[in-house]
């Protein structure tokens, strides 16, 4: 570019004299740091225009002086608290962002910390629980492998054609009371299945009896279970007429107490 | 001293003020041409410097200069305001004859040394074009127009008279 046409322009006076337009006044702050020679000449006129305007110096009212004090107080008054904390903030700790963002990092690990923390808790709470539904069901599984052990034996005693029924009905004590015998006459053995008995008091056992020949033959203690329905194997007989049970003292009695007797059946011939 | 300004020292602005404040308030008072009006833009103005001292940098010009173009453009502006027009309309009606005067004052005020040897100096038509811009707030629009000068010639015309007036400052 050419500087000494740019500068013979007369836009730097125009620039000093503040009547150019924006755009203009770019363009000449930009070549001033560009051209060493724009820039003195600028200078110059600058200069020039300085000096002139001394030429009118005139002495202001002394009051405004204090006026422009006293308004710049007000202005600082404003401003005052802002600046106040900042520089005690600057002043007491060099390092207090360090160390605030130290303790929030501190804070933001140890709550990462604690969620984590109890995250394995739940989760280890967790298998304790499934373990504990597992071994359940296992045990489930086992006592129902048991119950239908039992059943598939009662099944067997039940499915011999050998076997006789006998109905055991509430007397009129206890009508609604009810329970079964099955008896192998063959093998002699007998079967007891409490349908429906009232659990006896504590210190007290029903006793099943066999009617041998018109007289009542000790059969066999029977011990309650609540929800109990599976066949308890009683004393083997060779021959009966009626199965009955009465409730007796714990262990039995030598015979029965027949005021106490729950239910009796015939064996039908 | 710039950055003892940036840090809004008091001491460095009261030497500035002191050391300033007349020329400022002469540019001032030349622009509004009432001692009263220019009391008050004076203050105003410095209150601005004040507050805008973060926004001068080395690379527009003297401090000088900066404080004399916000002083300038403050007191063009107020010439322009309507307050400023319906004051001036007043006294033009009240007292057409006192106005009359004043502004004969400012013209002879010149009792300056340096300022009547400079004018005497400088060719009429120079300072002519030199005051309108400066101390009127003519564009290169209006200095075309009321001067009766070719709009593309205006630029180089203030550049003549700048270079005259270069020379008998010197």
């Amino acid at each position: 570019m050419d500087s000494k046409a740019y500068i013979e322009s007369g836009i730097l006076e125009s620039y000093a004299l503040g009547i150019c337009t924006e755009e203009e006044q770019n363009e000449v702050e930009k070549l001033c740091a560009q051209y060493p020679e724009i820039k003195t000449e600028l200078e110059q006129v600058q200069q020039a225009i300085n000096e002139y305007s001394t030429l009118y110096s005139k002495t202001p009212q002394p009051i405004i002086k204090q006026n422009i004090f006293d308004e710049i107080d007000q202005l600082e008054q404003k401003n005052k608290p802002k600046t106040e904390t900042k520089i005690i903030a600057l002043n007491t700790n060099p390092y207090k962002f360090t160390i605030a963002a130290s303790l929030t990092l501190f804070a933001l690990s140890l709550i990462g910390n604690i969620i984590i923390y109890n995250k394995y808790k739940s989760a280890n709470d967790e298998v304790i629980a499934l373990n504990q539904e597992k071994n359940q069901l296992a045990d489930n599984f086992k006592t129902n492998q048991v119950k239908l052990e039992i059943m598939n034996k009662d099944m067997a005693v039940l499915a011999n054609p050998m076997v006789q029924k006998v109905m055991m009905k509430g007397v009129a004590k206890s009508p609604e009371s009810m329970a079964m015998i099955y008896w192998n006459t063959q093998s002699k053995e007998v079967f007891i299945e409490i349908k429906k008995l009232p659990m006896p008091d504590a210190g007290r056992q029903y006793q099943l009896w066999a009617i041998v020949d018109g007289k009542p033959v000790d059969a066999g203690m029977i011990t309650m279970t609540e929800g109990d329905s599976s066949l308890h194997k009683m004393k083997d007989f060779n021959t009966a007429q009626a199965f009955a049970i009465t409730l007796e003292k714990e262990g039995g009695s030598a015979s029965p107490t027949l005021a106490e007797m729950y239910v009796m059946g015939a064996v039908s011939l | 001293m710039v950055a003892a300004l940036k840090a809004k020292e008091r001491l460095a602005f009261n030497y500035l003020y002191d050391n300033y404040c007349k020329a400022l308030f002469g540019v001032i008072d030349r622009i509004v041409q009432s001692d009263e009006i220019a009391n008050d833009v004076l203050q105003e103005a410095f209150v601005k410097i004040w507050k805008n001292i973060d926004s001068y940098t080395r690379e527009k010009g003297s401090i000088y200069t900066w404080m004399l173009n916000v002083c300038r453009n403050m007191a063009i502006d107020t010439t322009r305001s309507k307050q400023y027009k319906k004051e001036t309309q007043n006294q033009n009606i009240d007292d057409y004859v006192n106005v009359i005067n004043r502004n004969e004052q400012v013209q002879t005020k010149v009792d300056h040394i340096g300022l009547k040897e400079v004018i005497a100096k400088l060719k009429p038509e120079h300072q002519l074009l030199i005051d309108k811009i400066y101390f009127e707030g003519y564009t290169h629009e209006d200095a075309s127009k009321e001067l009766d000068i070719p709009l593309g010639t205006v630029k180089t015309r203030i550049r003549a008279a700048i270079i005259q007036l270069r020379s008998v400052i010197k």
